[in-house]
C-alpha cells in the first residue's frame, strides 16, 4: 500500500539552509528584491482583486495589489513529484462526488448532511452525462511538522492560483541573481497541458474551438483567465458573445458578424450568468461539453471536503495519498460544545467562505474573537464547520512592517491547482502563501504574501 | 475575435490618438487615465506582451504624474505605437478570424 505523502527529512532540512542563506544576504537586500518584484508585478499588471465589486472594467482606484515574499520555499523534486501524484489521484474524484449528490448516495454522505447542502440536482444530473464535468480544482495544503502533507481545503472549479505560481517563478528568475539561467517558461508549459486535457474531452474534432468564459477585467481572477486562455489557445469570451441554438449548438459571435461553432465551453463561475440554462440544454442534447458549469460550484461546500477520502478509496481501492484533517460539522450542539471546549486545537470556517473571511484560528484568536465566533456559530450552526488544526511546519519569510524588516518564521500553505481530462492531468506550478502577521491566515485578502517554490534535485 | 473584442480594438484606437494629443500638451494625468483605459480594453484581447507594455507605460506615467520628467510620456507614446503595430498588420485577418 502506498504511504501517505510526506516531505522528506532532507526537504524539511532545506528550510534551515534557506534561512542561513537569507541571513547572509540580510533583510535590506531582500527588501530591495521584494520591491523589484512588486514593481515588476505592478508594471505587468499581475494582480488579484479582492473586493469582488461586480462590474466589467476596473477603476484606477481598484487595489489589486499582491504582497510578494522574495524568500522561496524550497522542496526536493521527489517530494514535489509525490505531492503531484497524490493530487492527480484526487482530481477525477470530484465527478464522483457529483454522482453521489445526484444519486443521493447515503453510503457516502449521510442524509442530514446531504439535506443541508444547496445544489441543483437536476442540473448536476445533466452534467454527469459528460465524460467529465469538473476539469479544474485548486486546493490548499499544509505541511505538518512531521512532514505529512495535509490538504485543508478544496476550491473546485474556481480558477485562482493556476498561473500565479508560474508568474512569480518567472519573475524571480528574471530579477534574482541566484535563480537566473532557467530557460523553460512554466506558463507556456502549463498552457499546453491544459489544452491537451480539454482536447481529450472533444476527441472527435482535430483542432477544437474551445471557449473560456470570463466576466471581464474586473473579475478578481481576470489575469488568470487571460493567461490561461492565451497559453492554452482558448477563445476568451464574454458570455454575451456566446449563443446556444435551439438544437443545442453553441456558437461564438465574431466581430465580423459571423458565428463559429464551439466544440467545448470552459466556464469559471465566480458569477452566474445568463447562459447557464442554455448551456445545460446544450449538454442535454449532447451537442457540446461544458465543463466547470456554475452548477458545479455546489462542490465548494466545505462540508463535502470530508467525503473525498472515501470516494478516493472507492475509485482506486486504496487510501488517499494526501492526508487531510477531519471535517466536523457544527450542526449538533454536542459537537459544538466539544470543539469550543478545546478551541485552541481547532480552526472554524464558514462552509462557503472564500479568501479566509470569517475564519477563526483557535490557536491565535483572542478571547473576544472566540466568544463572538461561538455566538455566530450557535445562531447559524449549519453555516460553519471545524477542522482540527494542522501543527504546521514553518518557513522563512521577510517581515512586512513598513520599517526596517527582519527574517521571520511563518506559517505557510501550498496552493496546488490542476486540470484533469480523461487521460491526462495538468498540475500547475505551485504557489506558496505565507502569513506575515502571526494570525495563521495566508490568504491574499488577509495580507498573506505569495512566495515562489523552488525544487532542488534529490529526495 | 468576438464582437466585443472588435469594439474594444476600436476604442483602443481612439484612445491611442487621444494619448498623443495629451502627450503633446504635457498632460500626464490625462495620459495616465487614457493608458489605464487602453490596457483594460487590451486585456484578454491582445497578446499578453502588448498588455504588459501598456500597463508598464500606465504605471510609469501615473507614478510621475506630478513631476517634470518627460521620459514617461514619451514611453507612453511608444507603447501606443507598439500597440498599433500589434493591431494593424493583421487587422483584416483578425476581423475574418
Amino acid at each position: 500500500m502506498a504511504e501517505p505523502v510526506r516531505v522528506s527529512a532532507r526537504g524539511l532540512a532545506l528550510h534551515e539552509a534557506v534561512r542561513r542563506r537569507c541571513a547572509e544576504l540580510g533583510p535590506a537586500k531582500l527588501t530591495a528584491r521584494r520591491s523589484a518584484l512588486e514593481r515588476d508585478y505592478r508594471r505587468r499588471g499581475v494582480d488579484f482583486l479582492t473586493d469582488l465589486t461586480p462590474r466589467y472594467f476596473r477603476h484606477p482606484d481598484d487595489d489589486g495589489h499582491l504582497n510578494l515574499d522574495p524568500v522561496p520555499y524550497v522542496i526536493t523534486t521527489s517530494d514535489w513529484d509525490r505531492i503531484v501524484r497524490g493530487y492527480a489521484q484526487r482530481l477525477p474524484v470530484f465527478d464522483d462526488l457529483i454522482r453521489v449528490l445526484v444519486d443521493r448516495d447515503q453510503s457516502v454522505i449521510p442524509s442530514h448532511i446531504m439535506d443541508s447542502c444547496a445544489y441543483d440536482r437536476a442540473a448536476l444530473a445533466v452534467l454527469t452525462r459528460q465524460r467529465r464535468a469538473v476539469t479544474f480544482v485548486g486546493s490548499d495544503a499544509m505541511v505538518h511538522t512531521d512532514g505529512h502533507v495535509q490538504l485543508v481545503e478544496d476550491n473546485p472549479c474556481t480558477a485562482s492560483g493556476m498561473v500565479y505560481g508560474a508568474l512569480l517563478s518567472t519573475a524571480t528568475r528574471r530579477l534574482v541573481d541566484e535563480f537566473a539561467g532557467f530557460d523553460e517558461d512554466p506558463v507556456i508549459e502549463i498552457g499546453q497541458a491544459i489544452r491537451r486535457v480539454h482536447e481529450e474531452l472533444c476527441d472527435t474534432v482535430s483542432a477544437p474551438r474551445i471557449v473560456y468564459l470570463t466576466h471581464g477585467p474586473a473579475d478578481p481572477n481576470f489575469v488568470e483567465h487571460a493567461i490561461v486562455a492565451e497559453s492554452a489557445g482558448f477563445d476568451l469570451a464574454d458570455p454575451e458573445d456566446v449563443t446556444v441554438g435551439g438544437d443545442g449548438t453553441v456558437r461564438l459571435l465574431l466581430g465580423d458578424g459571423t458565428r463559429q461553432v464551439v466544440d467545448l465551453v470552459v466556464c469559471n463561475h465566480s458569477r452566474r450568468f445568463r447562459l447557464t440554462g442554455q448551456l445545460l440544454d446544450a449538454v442535454a442534447k449532447a451537442r457540446v461539453p461544458v465543463v466547470n458549469h456554475p452548477a458545479t460550484f455546489a462542490l465548494s461546500d466545505k462540508y463535502l471536503f470530508g467525503y473525498l477520502p472515501e470516494l478516493i478509496r472507492r475509485r482506486y481501492g486504496v487510501a488517499p495519498l494526501l492526508g487531510q484533517p477531519d471535517t466536523v460539522p457544527l450542526i449538533d450542539a454536542g459537537d459544538r460544545r466539544k470543539v469550543f471546549a478545546d478551541i485552541r486545537e481547532y480552526v472554524i470556517k464558514p462552509r462557503k467562505g472564500l479568501g479566509g473571511k470569517a475564519v477563526l484560528i483557535g490557536a491565535t484568536a483572542n478571547d473576544e474573537e472566540i466568544r463572538a465566533m461561538r455566538e455566530v456559530v450557535s445562531r447559524r450552526s449549519h453555516h460553519f464547520l471545524a477542522q482540527p488544526r494542522v501543527v504546521a511546519a514553518r518557513t522563512t519569510s521577510l517581515s512586512r512592517t513598513g520599517g526596517p524588516e527582519s527574517l521571520i518564521s511563518s506559517v505557510f500553505d501550498i496552493r496546488i491547482s490542476g486540470y484533469v481530462g480523461t487521460a491526462s492531468t495538468a498540475i500547475a506550478e505551485p504557489l506558496v502563501r505565507a502569513d506575515l502577521h502571526g494570525k495563521g491566515l495566508v490568504n491574499v485578502s488577509a495580507g498573506g504574501a505569495q512566495k515562489p517554490m523552488y525544487r532542488v534535485a534529490g529526495g | 475575435m468576438t464582437r466585443y473584442d472588435a469594439a474594444k480594438l476600436y476604442l483602443m484606437g481612439r484612445h491611442g490618438a487621444d494619448v498623443r494629443v495629451a502627450a503633446a500638451r504635457g498632460d500626464r494625468t490625462g495620459c495616465a487615465m487614457l493608458l489605464f483605459r487602453m490596457k483594460e480594453l487590451a486585456s484578454g484581447v491582445l497578446p499578453r506582451s502588448v498588455v504588459e507594455a501598456l500597463n508598464a507605460a500606465y504605471v510609469d506615467v501615473a507614478d510621475t504624474a506630478g513631476g517634470a520628467d518627460p521620459a514617461s510620456v514619451l514611453a507612453a507614446v511608444r507603447a501606443v505605437e507598439r500597440l498599433e503595430e500589434a493591431i494593424l498588420p493583421d487587422w483584416e485577418v483578425r476581423a475574418r478570424d
